[in-house]
C-alpha cells in the first residue's frame, strides 16, 4: 500500500478544505442576495439552514475553514522563514491538534447544547426557542 | 518542480521566475489569507458560536447591520478578500489540472464571470440593503 506523508495530507486537506469554503462561499452570497427581495423571501430562503443537514453542514464547514485557517498559516510561516522548514511536520501535528481540540468545544456547543437541530426541520425554529 | 522559468508558481516556496502577475497573485493569496484568519474566524465566531443559526432571519440582520455600521465594512472585506482568496484558489487548480489552452481560456472565463458576477451582487446587498427600517 502507498502510503500517505504528512505533507501530502497537509496539502490535500488544504485543498479539499479551500474548495468546499468558496463553493459554500457562492451559496452563501446567494442566500445574501434574498435580503433584497423582503423579509418574507429571506425568511423563507435560509430557511435551508434550519434543518438538520445542514447543522452537519454548518460543522464540517467550520472545521474547514478552520483548518485552512491553521495551515494556511503555517505555509506562510514556512514560505517566509526558512528555518522553519525543518518542523514543518510537527507545526501540521500542532494545527491538527489545534483543529481537533477547538472542533470538539464547537461539536459540543452546536451539537449538544443545542440539541433542538435535530428535529428544526419538523418542528422549525421554535424548537429552538 | 516546475521552478524557474515556468508560468507557473509553486505553493510550497517563494516564487522563482514565474511572471509578475503570477507573483503578484502569490503574495496576494498570502497576506489576503493571513487577514482572513482574524476576519473569518471572528465572523464564524459570532455567527455560528455567540449567536446561533437558528436565531438568523431578517429582523436580526437589519438589527445588527444598524446597530454595528462597522459590521458593513467588516462584511465588505470578507466578501472581497474571501472571494478573491478563493478564486485563486480555483484558478490554481485550473493551473493545475487543465492544461488544453482551449480548456483553460474556457474555464479562467467562466470563473473571472463567476468572481465578477458574485462581487456584484455581494456588494449590491451590503450596499442597499434597507437599514434601520424595522
Amino acid at each position: 500500500m502507498y502510503q500517505l506523508k504528512e505533507g501530502q495530507l497537509a496539502y490535500i486537506f488544504h485543498r479539499v478544505s479551500g474548495v468546499a469554503v468558496i463553493l459554500f462561499l457562492f451559496v452563501h452570497i446567494v442566500e445574501n442576495f434574498f435580503l433584497l427581495m423582503g423579509e418574507e423571501a429571506y425568511n423563507k430562503a435560509i430557511g435551508i439552514y434550519h434543518t438538520w443537514y445542514f447543522r452537519i453542514g454548518e460543522v464540517a464547514l467550520i472545521a474547514a475553514v478552520l483548518y485552512h485557517a491553521l495551515n494556511g498559516t503555517r505555509i506562510v510561516i514556512v514560505d517566509f522563514w526558512s528555518q522553519s522548514t525543518k518542523y514543518q511536520k510537527q507545526m501540521w501535528y500542532v494545527v491538527m491538534g489545534i483543529t481537533i481540540v477547538i472542533m470538539l468545544w464547537v461539536a459540543k456547543i452546536l451539537l449538544i447544547d443545542y440539541p433542538c437541530w435535530f428535529w428544526m426541520d419538523t418542528q422549525g425554529v421554535e424548537a429552538c426557542k | 518542480m516546475t521552478r524557474g522559468g515556468s508560468d507557473y508558481v509553486s505553493s510550497s516556496a517563494k516564487p522563482v521566475g514565474g511572471s509578475g502577475q503570477e507573483v503578484f497573485y502569490w503574495y496576494y493569496v498570502r497576506i489576503s489569507g493571513l487577514l482572513l484568519v482574524f476576519l473569518a474566524l471572528l465572523h464564524l465566531y459570532l455567527n455560528h458560536i455567540q449567536t446561533d443559526v437558528s436565531d438568523l432571519e431578517y429582523d436580526l440582520v437589519i438589527e445588527r447591520l444598524t446597530a454595528y455600521p462597522l459590521l458593513r465594512v467588516a462584511d465588505f472585506l470578507l466578501l472581497f478578500l474571501g472571494l478573491s482568496h478563493g478564486v485563486l484558489g480555483l484558478k490554481a487548480l485550473i493551473d493545475d489540472y487543465v492544461h488544453k489552452p482551449t480548456e483553460r481560456l474556457f474555464w479562467l472565463s467562466l470563473l473571472y464571470v463567476v468572481f465578477g458576477v458574485f462581487l456584484v451582487a455581494g456588494t449590491a446587498v451590503l450596499w442597499t440593503l434597507p437599514l434601520g427600517a424595522n
